[in-house]
C-alpha cells in the first residue's frame, strides 16, 4: 500500500487516506513522506479545496523502526541524526501551516509517525473501538519522539499532563485521549468521517493554537511554572532513581520539554531534534533498540498480534 | 593598604512567614534601614561612600533590579553613591564584605558599605527558578540534591546521631538566649520601623529559648520525603556509593531558621578614618572563596578556612573566635571536627539555628556578631565562614585594631 489517495468532493472537502489495517505507519516511509508532501502542495494550491479530511489507519507498530536501526548501525553523528528528524519535522510544519484546515480521522494503532501526523492536523477524531489507541511509546525502548511530539503534546494538553505520558511511553484509549484533550472527538467507525467533514465545513480553522498570536502553553512553562518543581526538579531526580545511568532518552525527553516549551515553536522543534540527535549518537541507544527488536520479533513469531 | 571595619549594623531577624513581624516590610526598606542606621550612628557624609554592595540570593521580583543602588537611593545616600547586588548564595553578604574590602585594600575605593538583605517571607527560597535545581541537564549532570540531603549525608558519613545534632541545636538556642539577655547584641541590632515610624521588630523572634532536648526529639525528620519519595537519596548515593542509606537526622529544630533580615558593614581605609574622625574597629586581614563537591554541598567551610589561614601564615589555633554559619547542625559539627577546634570558641553567642538565616544577609550578620564579641572579651582575631550552594564556601579573617 504505497500510494496516497486524494479525492475531492463537490463541497470542496479533500479526503486523503494513508495507511491501512495491514500496514504500520511507524515510521511513515520515505516514499510516503514524499507523497504526502506532494499532496499537501496540491491541497495548498488548489482554490477549490476548502479543507481536508486525513484518514490515518495504522497497524500495531513493530519497534524500533527500521530506519532508526539503520542510523544506529551506521553509527551516525548527532548532527546526521538531528537532520533526519528535521526533515520529518519540516514536512509536518508544512502540513499545519499550509493555510487549509486538516481534520484527522484516526483508526488502529496511532503510535509514532501516525501520531506525529495526527498532531500536525488541526482537528482529530478517533475511532471508538478496542483496537484503536494513541500514544508515543518511544521512552520504553530508549527513544524520544522526533516528529514534534515533545512540543505539540505539551502545547495541546499542558506540560504537567504531557510529560508523564512521554516519559512512561503511555498508550491511551480513545476515551482517555479525548478526556486529556489530545483528540477533539470520539466517534464510531461509521460516523468518524462525517464528524471530520462537518468540522471542515462548519468550524474549520487552519492555524494551530501555537501559531496564533498570544499563544501561551496551557498551564505555563519553564522553571517558574507552578509544576516546575514537581515535573523538573523532582522529576529529574526520579529518573535517576528509576533508570540509573542507562536511559539517556528519558533525560532527553525531559530536557526537550523543559527547554522547548520555554521557546517559540520553531526553536522548540530544533531543540527536540537536537536531543534526538544526541540520543541516537550514543551506543546504549542502539543496544536497547536491538534488544527491543529481538523481543518484538519473538512476540510476532509467537502470536502474530500487536508487538508494542 | 588596609581595609578596616568602622561600624556594622543588622536588623533583628523576623520569622520568614506571613505571620512574621517583618513580613509587611519590603526588602528595599529592610536594606535601606541598615544603610540609614550606618549614616545616623556615624554622622556619615555618604558622599564618601564609593559603592553599596548587597548580597541577595533570590534577586527577583521585589529583590530584583539591584537593591544595592535602590536601597542607597531610598536611604537618601548621596546621589553619587552607586550600588550593586551580588549572589554567592548563602555566603553573599560575606562575599559583599570581601569584595568591598578588596576595593579598599587595592586603593580603588576609600570607603564602601557592604552587606545583604533577604526577605524570605516575601520572596521565597527558589523564587528565581534557577537552573541549578530546575534545569534537568544541570541537575542530572551535577548530581543535584537539595541542601537538607547534603546535611543528612554529612551526618551519615561522620556518624552524627539525632542526639548529637539536637544537642548542638540546644546549645545554639541557649547561647542566643544568654546573649540577648545580657545585651550582647544591643549595640548592633537596629530596630526595623514601618512606614509611619513605629517599631515593627526590635529583637530576633525565631528563637525558642525554652526548648528542651525532649522538644527537639519530637520533631519529625524534615528531609525524608525529599530523600526517599522524590529520589534525592538515590542521587546522593550515586555520588557516594559507599553510603547504602542516608540517616535523616535534621529537622526544623536543628536546621537554620527561615527568616527576614538585612545587615550592613562600613568599610574604609585609614584616610577615611581620618576624614571622618571615626575609629577603626578591626582590620579585614584576608578572605577567600572555594568550590567543593556540589552534591554534599555543605562541606566547603573547613577547606576554605584552612586555605585562608595558610595564605595568611596562620594556624587554626591563632583564631580566638569562630563563626560558622549554622545552615544545619551537621555543618557546624563537621567544621569543628575538621578544623580541630572547640565549641567553646565557636558560635559563642548562638547561630542560625536559633536566630535564623536570612540568606543574602547572614554573612554580614555573623561577621558583626564575632566583632562585637571579640571587643567584649578583648580578644584579637576572628574567622567567619559560611557554606553556600553548589559546594561553595567563603571565609574571612578579621583582627581587632
Amino acid at each position: 500500500m504505497s500510494s496516497i489517495d486524494l479525492y475531492v468532493d463537490s463541497a470542496g472537502v479533500a479526503t486523503v487516506t494513508i495507511g491501512s489495517a495491514e500496514q504500520t505507519l511507524q515510521p511513515i516511509t520515505a516514499q510516503q513522506r514524499a507523497q504526502l508532501a506532494n499532496v499537501i502542495e496540491q491541497i495548498a494550491q488548489d482554490p477549490s479545496i476548502k479543507g481536508t479530511v486525513l484518514r490515518v489507519t495504522s497497524k500495531a507498530a513493530v519497534f524500533p523502526p527500521a530506519e532508526l536501526m539503520e542510523l544506529s548501525e551506521r553509527r551516525v553523528t548527532a548532527v546526521v541524526a538531528r537532520d533526519f528528524a528535521r526533515e520529518w519535522q519540516r514536512s509536518l510544519r508544512r502540513f499545519e501551516t499550509c493555510g487549509k484546515p486538516i481534520a484527522a480521522v484516526l483508526t488502529g494503532s496511532i503510535l509514532g509517525g501516525s501520531l506525529d501526523l495526527a498532531l500536525a492536523c488541526h482537528y482529530r477524531v478517533i475511532q471508538d473501538d478496542t483496537d484503536t489507541a494513541l500514544g508515543y511509546p518511544h521512552a520504553r525502548i530508549g527513544l524520544l519522539p522526533w516528529g514534534g511530539g515533545t512540543q505539540r503534546l505539551p502545547r495541546l494538553i499542558g506540560v504537567k499532563q504531557a510529560l508523564p505520558l512521554l516519559l512512561k511511553g503511555t498508550v491511551l484509549t480513545p476515551a482517555e485521549a479525548l478526556k486529556l484533550g489530545v483528540v477533539h472527538a470520539v466517534a464510531s467507525a461509521d460516523d468518524c468521517g462525517e464528524v471530520a467533514r462537518n468540522w471542515v465545513l462548519n468550524d474549520a480553522q487552519a492555524a494551530q493554537p501555537w501559531d496564533r498570536k498570544g499563544f501561551r502553553v496551557p498551564g505555563g512553562a519553564g522553571p517558574l511554572a507552578e509544576f516546575a518543581n514537581e515535573q523538573f526538579m523532582i522529576g529529574a531526580a526520579q529518573l535517576r532513581k528509576q533508570a540509573k545511568e542507562t536511559q539517556p532518552a528519558l533525560l532527553a525527553i525531559m530536557s526537550a520539554v523543559y527547554e522547548g516549551t520555554i521557546c517559540g515553536f520553531e526553536a522548540a522543534l530544533a531543540i527536540e531534534s537536537n536531543y534526538f540527535g544526541k540520543v541516537m549518537s550514543v551506543a546504549v541507544t542502539g543496544d536497547r533498540m536491538r534488544a527491543a527488536l529481538a523481543i518484538a520479533e519473538t512476540h510476532i513469531a509467537n502470536s502474530g498480534a500487536r508487538a508494542s | 593598604m588596609d581595609a578596616f571595619i568602622y561600624d556594622h549594623v543588622r536588623t533583628p531577624r523576623g520569622k520568614g512567614r506571613s505571620d512574621g513581624s517583618l513580613h509587611q516590610i519590603t526588602p528595599t526598606q529592610l536594606a535601606a534601614q541598615t544603610l540609614m542606621a550606618l549614616r545616623e550612628r556615624n554622622q556619615l557624609d555618604t558622599s564618601l561612600i564609593e559603592d553599596v554592595i548587597l548580597g541577595c540570593v533570590s534577586p527577583v521580583g521585589e529583590q530584583g533590579a539591584n537593591l544595592g543602588r535602590i536601597a542607597a537611593m531610598t536611604a537618601q545616600y548621596s546621589e553619587s553613591v552607586p550600588g550593586q547586588q551580588l549572589n554567592r548564595f548563602c555566603a553573599s553578604a560575606l562575599e559583599a564584605v570581601n569584595l568591598g574590602a578588596a576595593l579598599v585594600k587595592s586603593g580603588e575605593a576609600q570607603a564602601v558599605v557592604a552587606g545583604g538583605v533577604e526577605s524570605m517571607s516575601r520572596v521565597a527560597l527558589g523564587a528565581d527558578g534557577g537552573p541549578w535545581y530546575c534545569d534537568p541537564q544541570v541537575t542530572w549532570n551535577s548530581y543535584y540534591a537539595p541542601q537538607g540531603i547534603g546535611a543528612d549525608l554529612i551526618a551519615t558519613l561522620d556518624g552524627y546521631s539525632r542526639e548529637d545534632v539536637d544537642a548542638f541545636a540546644l546549645e545554639s538556642q541557649r547561647r542566643a538566649a544568654h546573649a540577648w539577655e545580657q545585651g550582647y547584641f544591643d549595640r548592633s541590632v537596629v530596630p526595623v520601623r514601618d512606614v509611619i515610624g513605629d517599631v515593627g521588630l526590635a529583637r530576633d523572634e525565631h528563637r525558642r529559648p525554652q526548648t528542651t532536648m525532649a522538644d527537639l526529639g519530637k520533631l519529625k525528620a524534615a528531609f525524608v520525603t525529599q530523600g526517599e519519595t522524590f529520589g534525592f537519596d538515590a542521587v546522593a548515593m550515586a555520588r557516594y556509593p559507599e553510603v547504602t542509606a542516608i540517616n535523616h537526622v535534621h529537622t526544623g529544630g536543628n536546621s537554620s531558621g527561615i527568616v527576614d533580615g538585612a545587615a550592613a558593614v562600613l568599610i574604609g581605609n585609614e584616610a577615611f578614618g581620618k576624614a571622618t574622625g571615626l575609629k577603626a574597629r578591626a582590620r579585614i586581614k584576608g578572605f577567600c572563596s572555594i568550590g567543593s563537591e556540589p552534591t554534599i554541598m555543605l562541606t566547603g567551610p573547613a577547606p576554605c578556612s584552612q586555605r585562608l589561614l595558610h595564605k595568611l601564615g596562620m594556624r587554626a589555633a591563632d583564631i580566638d573566635l569562630y563563626e560558622i554559619n549554622e545552615a544545619f547542625a551537621s555543618v557546624a559539627l563537621r567544621f569543628m571536627r575538621e578544623m580541630q577546634i572547640d565549641h567553646a570558641r565557636t558560635n559563642v553567642n548562638g547561630g542560625a539555628i536559633a536566630l535564623g538565616h536570612p540568606l543574602g544577609a547572614t554573612g554580614a550578620m555573623i561577621l558583626g556578631t564575632v566583632l562585637d564579641e571579640l571587643e567584649r572579651r578583648d580578644l584579637s582575631t576572628g574567622l567567619v565562614t559560611l557554606c553556600a550552594a553548589a559546594g561553595m564556601a567563603t571565609a574571612t579573617v578579621i583582627e581587632r585594631v
